[in-house]
């Protein structure tokens, strides 16, 4: 073959590829006033709706099953002893008569199957078909529903949104589930779409993939599995939380908190029982808790406020930061401070590259720093063991009137500053001073490394450091 | 004037005469041209295998050979 025609070949098929090419875009690219969107698939053009209706009679205690797809899903309450069935039908076609002959083929099929009714449509008879194939149609259905039904929904491609039910069951995807006052328990699985329960008078089991999650007033346990999107509890007996790539936001549970997140914050407020939080690439915060608190984070700075309990916190990469604590304190950061206020049962702190300040204090506290300093002040009279340990930082200690302890400081290299009426030295040497006040008591070990030890009252101090 | 013969020129003037109409009355608002293109397009390869079948039989053996 010559050149020529193989040239001219190529030519004629690489027209004839780009004529098709440019063909396909423009049939599935639509350029507009809100921009470039694809429009691929069978929903696209222009459509028509149609209507259909059944009722059904039911005996009491009927559950209810939906089974749709590509439409929306609606359950409500409505008169005892009967199903009603409407029916939304939306048929892209060119035409009106080609849409209404399409429509006229959808069916409502509504068979009971021992106690429960199943409803749906024959969209599977129909895509089973050529023509089906190819005609995008929507199927929307609202169900009104003897009072107290069970409920159960699998839809794909629609919203969902059930109310006033004895119990529901909920599969979607591709759009928003809502659910509302359902008397008994619920179970929600979503992907790719918000969820929102709200008035839930048993349990409640959410899934939720890549959408925001919102439940309120869960009378029962609550646990909710969540990823790719925020999760917002309000209001919720036990509540345990599985989340990441989102932030989560709890307020008001009444029982124990259980939070497990993957970057994301978690924030928790007026939890009645324990909170345990662990998680990731996000801060931590929890203010008013009934029980012990236990937070776990990496890469992420934790806060706690009103606490009855003890607190147990471990963190890396951010500081700690508590406040009015009933229990015993644990805590451990590494590249972090940690500052503390009105603890009441002591404390336990191990940190890291920042100081360490706590302000108002009872009980026994053990303290290490590695490159920081430390600052403790007693809420009274200091009569219980303290023992303070900084490398490359100062130790700073308020000593109330009424305090009874042995003084046991060491610098090195360093100075020992003791400014503190009613201490008496009993030994000083370069970098060791030994002393005690109100005729002894607990001891009390401080020590620097590279690194102050001032020893002051608590008036003087807060001269000093007003 | 002699004018050389050759299948792909002939190809070549039906494209571009076929192309012209189309874009001509794609202009005068008579026709959409992408369809039209893309429904009318293999019809190259159809004229153009035509002239080759032709120009085939034409060389049979014992007929000469057209020149080119």
């Amino acid at each position: 073959m010559k050149a020529s025609k193989i040239g001219l070949l190529i030519l004629v098929l690489g027209f004839g590829g780009a004529v098709e090419t440019a063909w396909s875009v423009r049939q599935n690219i639509g350029f507009g006033p809100q921009g470039c969107r694809v429009l691929a698939g069978r929903f696209y053009g222009s459509s028509f709706t149609f209507d259909a209706e059944q009722s059904r009679p039911v005996p009491a205690g009927t559950a209810i099953e939906v089974v749709n797809a590509f439409g929306g899903v609606t359950v409500r309450a409505g008169d005892p002893g009967q199903v009603k069935i409407a029916l939304r039908k939306v048929v892209f076609r060119p035409t009106e008569e080609q849409a209404r002959a399409f429509a006229n083929e959808i069916r409502i099929d509504a068979t009971v199957d021992g106690t429960v009714l199943r409803v749906g449509t024959n969209r599977d008879e129909l895509e089973n078909r050529s023509e089906g194939r190819e005609v995008g149609f929507e199927t929307h259905f609202e169900l009104t529903v003897p009072p107290a039904t069970a409920v159960t929904v699998r839809n794909e491609h629609g919203r969902v949104e059930v109310a006033d039910a004895a119990r529901a069951d909920i599969t979607s995807s591709f759009d928003e589930v809502r659910l509302s006052r359902v008397s008994g328990a619920a179970r929600i699985q979503s992907r790719h779409g918000d969820v929102r329960a709200f008035t839930v008078g048993g349990d409640l089991s959410l899934v939720a993939r890549h959408g925001r999650v919102e439940v309120q007033d869960v009378q029962g346990r609550a646990t909710v599995d969540s990823e790719h999107g925020d999760v917002s509890a309000a209001r919720t007996g036990g509540l345990v939380i599985r989340a990441s790539f989102g932030e989560v936001g709890v307020e008001g549970v009444r029982g124990d908190l259980e939070v497990r997140s993957q970057h994301g914050p978690v924030t928790a407020r007026d939890v009645s029982g324990a909170a345990t939080i662990e998680g990731s690439f996000g801060d931590a915060q929890v203010e008013k808790a009934g029980g012990d608190v236990r937070i776990t984070v990496a890469h992420g700075a934790i806060d706690a406020a009103d606490v009855v309990g003890g607190v147990v916190a471990e963190t890396s990469f951010g500081d700690v930061v508590l406040a009015r604590v009933g229990g015993p304190v644990q805590v451990k950061v590494a590249h972090g401070g940690v500052k503390a206020r009105a603890l009441e049962k002591g404390a336990q702190i191990s940190a890291s590259g920042a100081d360490v300040v706590i302000d108002g204090f009872r009980g026994e506290v053990r303290v290490e720093v590695e490159r920081g300093g430390i600052s403790l002040a007693p809420a009274g009279a200091l009569t219980d063991p303290v023992w303070a340990s900084a490398a490359q930082g100062t130790v700073r200690l308020e000593v109330s009137a009424g305090s009874r302890f042995v003084l046991d400081a060491t610098a090195e290299p360093g100075e020992v500053q003791v400014d503190v009426p009613g201490l008496v030295l009993t030994s000083t040497t370069a970098g060791l001073t030994k002393g005690e006040i109100g005729g002894g008591g607990s001891s009390v070990h401080l020590q620097a490394r590279h690194g102050d030890v001032r020893v002051q009252a608590a008036a003087t101090a807060a001269a000093k450091n007003p | 004037m002699a004018a050389s013969f050759s299948i792909e020129r002939i190809v070549i003037g039906f494209a571009l005469l076929g192309l012209g109409v189309l874009w001509l009355l794609a202009n005068a608002g008579r026709l959409d041209l992408l369809s039209a293109l893309r429904t009318w397009w293999p019809l190259l390869l159809v004229l153009w295998g035509g002239l080759e079948l032709v120009a085939a039989l034409s060389r049979r053996p014992g007929r000469p050979e057209a020149p080119k």
